[in-house]
């Protein structure tokens, strides 16, 4: 922390509790211990100290006990020569601020100031709290600016109050710079100030903040069940505020020492300050999820670099373009004749590229398009296009890109008018008359991705910055870019090992026909149904960390040849309620992965081959075990250990980890010519690492026998490797 | 724990002979581990295989027929507790009981007729009077005979031995169950049964009692046996049918071994359900009438259903209410729940309907489009063959929210200027849908 | 050969939860730590309990059969939930706002308010409370009624996965019990529970409502998703211990089975019984799959029930566990 924001937010505290125990000495002086102190309208006391001190304030007697306990919370100024630690000391300070801020405010009554008055709304009654609370804990409401002083002029203070307004974020105001108070200026503005409109005046002294802050405290009391008491209960109240609150402080103007003090004291509840002024900067991250001091804000950017800072996050409830959509409208065809222009299909370079920038480097919501637009070609006409997508997220990262460019199609596909067909450099895009009619535009395309990324991932995207070109020369410059982008994404995954990772993830999505089951999904083993795969795992555990896939860590090797580790077994026998003890990963005979019954193709041992077979879901057949796909099914899914019978996904065949422990893939004697066909050249290339070249043509599929004893001929009169390789049973 | 299906395998011959009816040694090897297969069935296995299996080597829950040819009803066989532990295999047999007394033969004749009458189609299931229980009275021989000439297995609920042989005899090349009475001397009974080569119910008078009897009728010479459980109300009932399937299972007395039977008298429709959910096989019920008849089948079928082969409807076009060629047409996947959720909101919209239903090898219609079983093509060819396309003349048709991916290779594959709507995602929607997009679309 | 079958015994035991607090009479379900119905083995400190569905408006939709005890009370809430309690003898009442749903009466969450006060001025047991399906109409219209209820234990029907935030804010802040609905879908109920218990939501303080599906109509899914929710709960799952709301009544009486007349179906016999007999079927088989809180809408189905359950639960006769 900042020894010059540390030294003034403690010269402030001393102040602002020395200023409580004088104003309280004065009121017991006039009153008694016994005088009745409080706000109107609340079941909470004084919120603020009741949380922070765990006492509920209801006499001037109790009052003098809670400054008392902030008084005792005071550090030492820094001096000269100590440098560390400030932060700790600060955000005491900032606490014991709070408490005598509240007590001042709480003693303003008995001193004949009323907590309320012209535009000035005074603290919040219990009944508003709750009806506006809930709406800040169910997420209707992102979250709430607590300004504190003024802005440089009063329309500068009304674009400020509207772009917070546009966000739904509600805004506290307290305090003034300068003899002015932003309250004023929105007042001589004419705007409304009220809970309806979101905007809350609360006092004209810095003091007055408190206020956000005791509303902050009741939300933790009203909605998130808990009570008052010691340190433990005051910790929680905070973690409480920080995880849920999405509150943040707009500093305005220049900061006095009570101003840090506040500052200080917000920063206790997870709430970063934003400050357009020059102070020293406070980043990474104790308190806050992010940053914890920003300055030198312009007053333009601040909603948006609050929203940034504290991680609130908005749904966008309307997308705002001018046809209806809707997964409805997902497989609607745009039809030749009813084109008002096209991209790609066979007639020009139409492709998609999304990448992931540094938060700094995107302008969240700017949409772009360089070349003509809509209206600037004749009805039917065939358009380059390259959709470039640059996105920045906190917890984004750059595998997830994948994921993210993969969604492009169905946001496309969701406007009425809108046909979108393929991917990556395959696109092919139709917008339809009437959707132009209706007034779409390219440009739109971007508004629908914009706020369908937003929206959808939230967990990761925290801005989208959307360039449509659709000129040639453009579209050919960002090609080689986009090419490259994909070819490493394939190397990438490609390259990801079991060894190179510590971390694997689970997938329990299929519990529900399965009770017991739970896949392991490695780099090098897909998901039994192959459709998920270990980065898909990644990405839905960062989107949703309470979802149906946990990141497992693997630990100690217990036998790493059959793919068995310490952490995955400990996971695998808590997950399966018990049942389960041992789980590998490279092996179908010793301790075999459970299969829901959802995998795409079943493999079996095959006594008297020394192999395996492996039959797909389509095959409707007789196979050399002398079992059908669906009595196989019925051995194998469940989620049951069935040795010598596994679910797969048809990629893991072509794994390094195909069934390694057990000999791996030259142990593969018969399978269905939908699977040879399907894994083809991939197969034999992999048949060649294993140095096996001549063993694709050797398995044999239906067209050579569908029985044990001829096949059995067959592999002899080939040679197939497994027949040397000893039964694996 | 149990031995598993390749361990197993290592004790059997290994010489894929076939006698047992499998392809291969290890194909069979997996029924045994399944508890679905008896291993006398393999000639060849040695007695050191024999031992190793021990209890393992049958199934569990003995399996009964009762009755021959297409109507014989076949129980036990079961080999799990919870039935989404795998399955329940045999759906019980549900027998009316027919009491002679006060009918004339013909009477009796044209009541058999009746029940033999009975068929109500339900989700791929057809819900028939499986048996007919006889109770021992003057006519029951004759009722009997007349009931197993019909095809009806039978049930001989006796009074006294004398009067099961007279019913059964003439019948036992129908393998008819003698179900003797209440706190009966059972040796009788045995040696009846044993004789005549038919089932028999045996009971105790608790779980032990219950066992050592079905014990002794195997050593009598029984071959097939049911078991009924001791239980005077429900809950001992439970206690019985729960013990009885577990003690089976776990194989803890040969004699539990054995499919239940269970009598629901007159009014004792909670101990039929109870019977149904909790394991009974065979099911005497004494209320003829439908109101307790199709409660007690649909029961049957939902538990019965296997929790990984969803139901299915036949594909093909049903009408709801009174449709005409102006009606909506909608269409929908083959998995029975999806029909019935989209069929009773469409019947409760009051909007008369065509509901075309599309083979999707019994999946939910977004499953199945995800799984690939929703063409374009495949839904208009089915539309095509089920004559769903003669229905309207309007041309338009209504496919699930949820299907909207394919609204446009449908439309292709439809050709012949069919439009394609994209309705709702979700049935409870039907309604609104069709007053907000239907009726506006129509009145254009 | 002697016979020996040992008792089962489970790590784990159902959550009890008590519903109503402040001027209720409290009701107590769950706590169970056996399989369902499995007296022979497990303890159980409660028996299910039944409730009654009553609406705010007349349930057009509601079959003949199931209407006619009703008889001038459908849409008087207050009267029906007297009769509810004193004629047919429910422990509970479910007051399904049916009516506040736009397309169904649109009444507005004033209105709502004000009936579910009636309803708590006119029976003293706790009060389950049914919104008008999942969206913002419903959110607003229990947060209304949340508020009018502070501190009497309701149990609001229901949060689903999509939308809990909501409710679970107004079940915390109010004091209410929680009912949490999944789409028969075991993977849900647990992940949903996780969410509310990460919104605050006290566990002791929700039911799981695994979604009926009626006799014939789902019914085995239900059936299975609630026996595995069950041997969770009992291996020990936290997440999955809550006891089970069944809203039997409502899915049994859809079926076209318990609503066709005796005239369209001759087949299917008498017409009001076979109605009953549906609802039964339903009820009695969710029970055994787990079901602690029962909705019924025929008070001949909770007569029937009662009698059976008043037997199971109560003491065996001497020299056995016959409870004659």
């Amino acid at each position: 922390m900042s020894k010059i924001i540390a030294a003034a937010a403690i010269r402030g505290a001393h102040a602002c509790v020395q200023r409580a125990e004088t104003t309280l000495a004065q009121a017991i002086g006039r009153h008694s211990r016994d005088a009745a102190i409080g706000f109107p309208g609340t079941a909470y006391a004084l919120p603020t100290i009741l949380a922070l001190v765990g006492k509920r304030v209801e006499k001037l007697g109790d009052l003098e006990e809670a400054v008392q306990v902030a008084r005792a919370w005071l550090p030492s100024e820094p001096t000269e020569r100590l440098w560390l630690p400030y932060l700790g000391a600060a955000l005491d300070a900032g606490a014991a601020t709070l408490v005598a801020q509240e007590a001042v405010e709480a003693l303003k009554p008995l001193r004949g100031e009323p907590l309320a008055g012209g535009f000035w709304l005074g603290p919040t009654p219990d009944s508003i709290l709750r009806e506006q609370g809930i709406k800040l804990v169910d997420g209707r409401m992102p979250g709430f600016a607590a300004c504190v002083g003024a802005l440089p002029d009063d329309e500068t203070a009304e674009r400020l109050a509207r772009d917070l307004q546009e966000r739904n974020i509600l805004v506290f105001m307290g305090g003034a710079c300068g003899g002015e108070t932003m309250a004023a200026q929105l007042n001589r503005r004419g705007v409304e100030m009220t809970w309806e409109t979101f905007l809350v005046p609360y006092g004209p002294n810095t003091s007055s903040i408190v206020h956000a802050l005791g509303f902050a405290c009741r939300a933790a009391f009203t909605f998130g069940g808990l009570r008052p008491g010691g340190l433990k209960e005051t910790r929680e109240i905070l973690l409480y505020n920080q995880r849920r609150v999405f509150a943040f402080v707009l500093a305005l103007g220049e900061l006095d020492d009570e101003k840090f003090a506040t500052a200080a004291g917000a920063i206790n509840f997870g709430f970063p300050v934003i400050s357009d002024t020059d102070i020293p900067e406070i980043l990474p991250s104790g308190i806050c999820t992010y940053e914890h001091v920003v300055s030198n804000v312009a007053h333009r950017d601040m909603p948006s670099r609050a929203v940034e800072v504290r991680g609130v996050k908005i749904r966008t409830v309307e997308i705002p373009i001018p046809v209806r959509h809707g997964p409805a409208f997902e497989g609607e065809r745009v039809r030749r004749e009813d084109v008002a222009v096209e991209f790609g299909g066979k007639y020009t370079r139409c492709f998609e590229y999304l990448t992931s920038r540094p938060m700094d480097q995107v302008q969240d919501g700017l949409i772009r398009v360089a070349g003509p637009e809509i209206a600037d070609v004749p009805e039917g006409a065939r358009l380059p296009l390259g959709i470039f997508v640059e996105v920045a997220g906190r917890k984004l990262q750059p595998e997830f890109e994948s994921i993210l460019e993969r969604h492009i199609h169905s946001f496309l596909s969701e406007p009425m008018g809108v046909m979108h067909l393929g991917q990556r450099d395959t696109v092919w895009l139709r917008i339809s008359k009437k959707a132009r009619d209706a007034g779409f535009r390219i440009e739109h395309l971007g508004t629908v991705l914009l706020h369908k990324l937003r929206n959808d991932f939230p967990a990761i995207v925290d801005k989208v910055q959307v360039t449509l070109f659709t000129n040639a020369e453009d579209v050919e410059r960002l090609y080689p870019a986009a090419a490259a982008a994909y070819q490493q994404r394939d190397e990438r995954m490609g390259a990801l090992t079991d060894e190179s990772v510590d971390i694997f993830y689970s997938c329990a999505l299929c519990q529900s026909y399965a009770p017991n089951h739970v896949c392991i999904i490695t780099p090098e083993r897909l998901g039994l149904c192959g459709a998920y795969n270990w980065l898909d795992g990644k990405a839905a555990y960062e989107i949703n960390p309470l979802g149906g896939n946990l990141p497992v860590r693997k630990g100690d090797a217990i036998d790493p040849a059959l793919g068995q580790w310490k952490g995955i077994n400990d996971f695998i026998r808590n997950a399966s309620n018990g049942v389960f003890e041992r789980f590998s990963a490279y092996s179908m005979i010793n301790d075999p992965m459970t299969s829901c019954g959802c995998f795409e193709c079943i493999a079996c041992v095959l006594p008297g081959t020394g192999g395996i077979m492996i039959v797909d879901r389509e095959y409707a057949g007789q196979t050399p075990v002398g079992m059908t796909f669906s009595s196989l099914a019925e051995m194998t899914g469940g989620g049951q250990q069935t040795p010598g019978f596994i679910g797969i996904g048809t990629l893991y065949v072509l794994s390094r980890k195909f069934i390694s422990g057990d000999g791996g893939l030259a142990r593969l004697v018969w399978t269905t010519s939908r699977v040879k066909q399907r894994l083809g050249d991939k197969l034999r290339q992999r048949c060649e690492e294993i140095g096996k070249p001549g063993l694709y043509e050797k398995i044999a599929d239906e067209t050579v026998c569908t029985e044990l004893e001829p096949l059995i001929e067959h592999l002899a009169a080939v040679e197939h490797p497994a027949l040397e390789m000893g039964e694996m049973i | 724990m149990p031995l598993t299906g390749l361990q197993i395998f290592k004790l059997l011959p290994n010489t894929n002979c076939r006698k047992c009816g499998y392809p291969t040694c290890l194909a069979f090897a997996m029924k045994l581990a399944a508890g679905r297969e008896s291993l006398e069935k393999c000639p060849d296995a040695s007695p050191e295989a024999r031992a190793a299996l021990g209890a393992a080597s049958a199934p569990p829950i003995r399996g009964v027929t009762i009755g021959r040819g297409e109507r014989a009803v076949t129980v036990g066989e079961e080999t799990v507790f919870f039935r989404h532990e795998k399955t329940f295999v045999r759906r019980p047999g549900l027998f009316r009981i027919l009491d002679p007394r006060g009918l004339s033969a013909a009477e009796c004749g044209a009541l058999l007729n009746d029940w033999l009458g009975v068929s109500i189609a339900r989700a791929g299931e057809t819900f028939r009077v499986d048996g007919v229980a006889i109770v021992e009275a003057p006519g029951a021989p004759e009722a009997a005979s007349a009931a197993a000439r019909r095809g009806f297995p039978v049930a001989v609920l006796a009074a006294t031995p004398e009067g099961a042989a007279s019913i059964a005899e003439p019948i036992k090349d129908q393998r008819p169950l003698i179900v003797p009475p209440a706190g009966a001397a059972p040796a009788a009974y045995f040696a009846l049964a044993a004789r005549l080569g038919v089932p028999l119910v045996v009971a105790g008078a608790d779980l032990a009692g219950l066992a050592s009897a079905a014990a002794a009728a195997s050593s009598a010479g029984v071959g097939d046996i049911l078991l009924e459980p001791p239980g005077a109300d429900l809950r001992s009932l439970h206690h019985s049918l729960s013990a009885i399937r577990r003690g089976a299972l776990d194989r803890v007395h040969p004699g539990l071994g054995h499919p239940v039977f269970l009598r629901a008298g007159r009014g004792e429709f909670e101990k039929a359900v109870l019977g149904i959910t909790k394991f009974a096989s065979v099911l005497a019920i004494e209320d003829h009438g439908g109101e307790t008849w199709l409660p007690l089948w649909t029961l049957r079928q939902n538990i019965y259903t296997d929790p990984q082969k969803p139901l299915q409807m036949e594909p093909g076009v049903y009408p709801l209410g009174e449709p005409d060629s102006r009606s909506p047409l909608l269409m929908t996947t083959n998995f029975s729940l999806t029909y019935f959720i989209v069929s009773t909101e469409v019947e409760a919209s009051g909007v008369a309907a065509h509901l075309a239903v599309v083979d999707a090898e019994g999946l939910s219609v977004l499953t199945a489009w995800s799984a690939g079983k929703l063409s374009g093509d495949r839904v208009a060819k089915s539309l095509r063959q089920t004559g769903a396309v003669d229905r309207v003349s309007h041309r338009t048709l209504i496919i699930p929210g949820y299907a909207s991916p394919i609204s446009g290779e449908l439309e292709d594959a439809m050709g012949d200027g069919w439009r394609v709507i994209v309705g709702p995602q979700e049935a409870s929607d039907i309604a609104p849908f069709f007053r907000d997009v239907w009726e506006p679309m129509r009145a254009r | 050969m002697s016979l020996e079958l040992k008792p089962k015994k489970w790590a784990g035991a159902i959550r009890a939860v008590t519903l109503g607090s402040g001027s209720r009479k409290p009701v107590t379900v769950g706590g169970g730590n056996g399989l369902p119905l499995h007296t022979f083995e497990g303890v159980f400190p409660h028996r299910p309990a039944f409730a009654l569905e009553i609406t705010d408006v007349d349930p057009a939709r509601w079959a003949e059969a199931a209407r006619g005890p009703w008889d001038g009370v459908l849409g008087s809430p207050a009267a029906a939930a007297r009769r509810a309690l004193r004629e047919f003898g429910a422990d509970l009442v479910m007051l399904h706002l049916c009516g506040t749903h736009p397309d169904r009466g649109n009444r507005t969450p004033e209105e709502a308010a004000a009936d579910v006060r009636a309803v708590l001025d006119a029976v003293d047991v706790p009060l389950i409370v049914k919104g008008p399906g999942a969206g913002p109409r419903q959110n607003d219209v229990l947060a209304r009624v949340a508020e009018e209820a502070k501190g009497e234990g309701l149990a609001l029907h229901s949060a689903c996965q999509e939308d809990y935030k909501t409710l679970a804010a107004v079940a915390v802040a109010y004091g209410h019990i929680l009912v949490a609905e999944s789409p028969i879908d075991m993977n849900i109920a647990k992940q949903l529970n996780i969410l509310l218990a990460d919104a605050s939501v006290d566990m002791n303080r929700t039911l799981i409502d695994p979604l009926t599906g009626g006799l014939g109509y789902g019914l085995e899914y239900t059936y299975s998703v609630m026996e595995r929710i069950r041997l969770a709960a009992l291996g020990g799952d936290a997440m999955l211990n809550a006891p089970m709301i069944c809203l039997a009544g409502e899915e049994a009486w859809k079926a076209k089975e318990a609503k066709a007349s005796s005239r369209q179906e001759p087949r299917w016999g008498d017409e009001r019984r076979r109605g009953i007999h549906w609802e039964l079927a339903t009820a009695l088989a969710l029970i055994e799959a787990g079901a602690e809180v029962l909705v019924l809408r025929h008070p001949e189905t909770l007569a029937r029930l009662r009698t059976q359950l008043d037997c199971w639960f109560g003491d065996p006769a001497p020299g056995g566990d016959s409870c004659r």
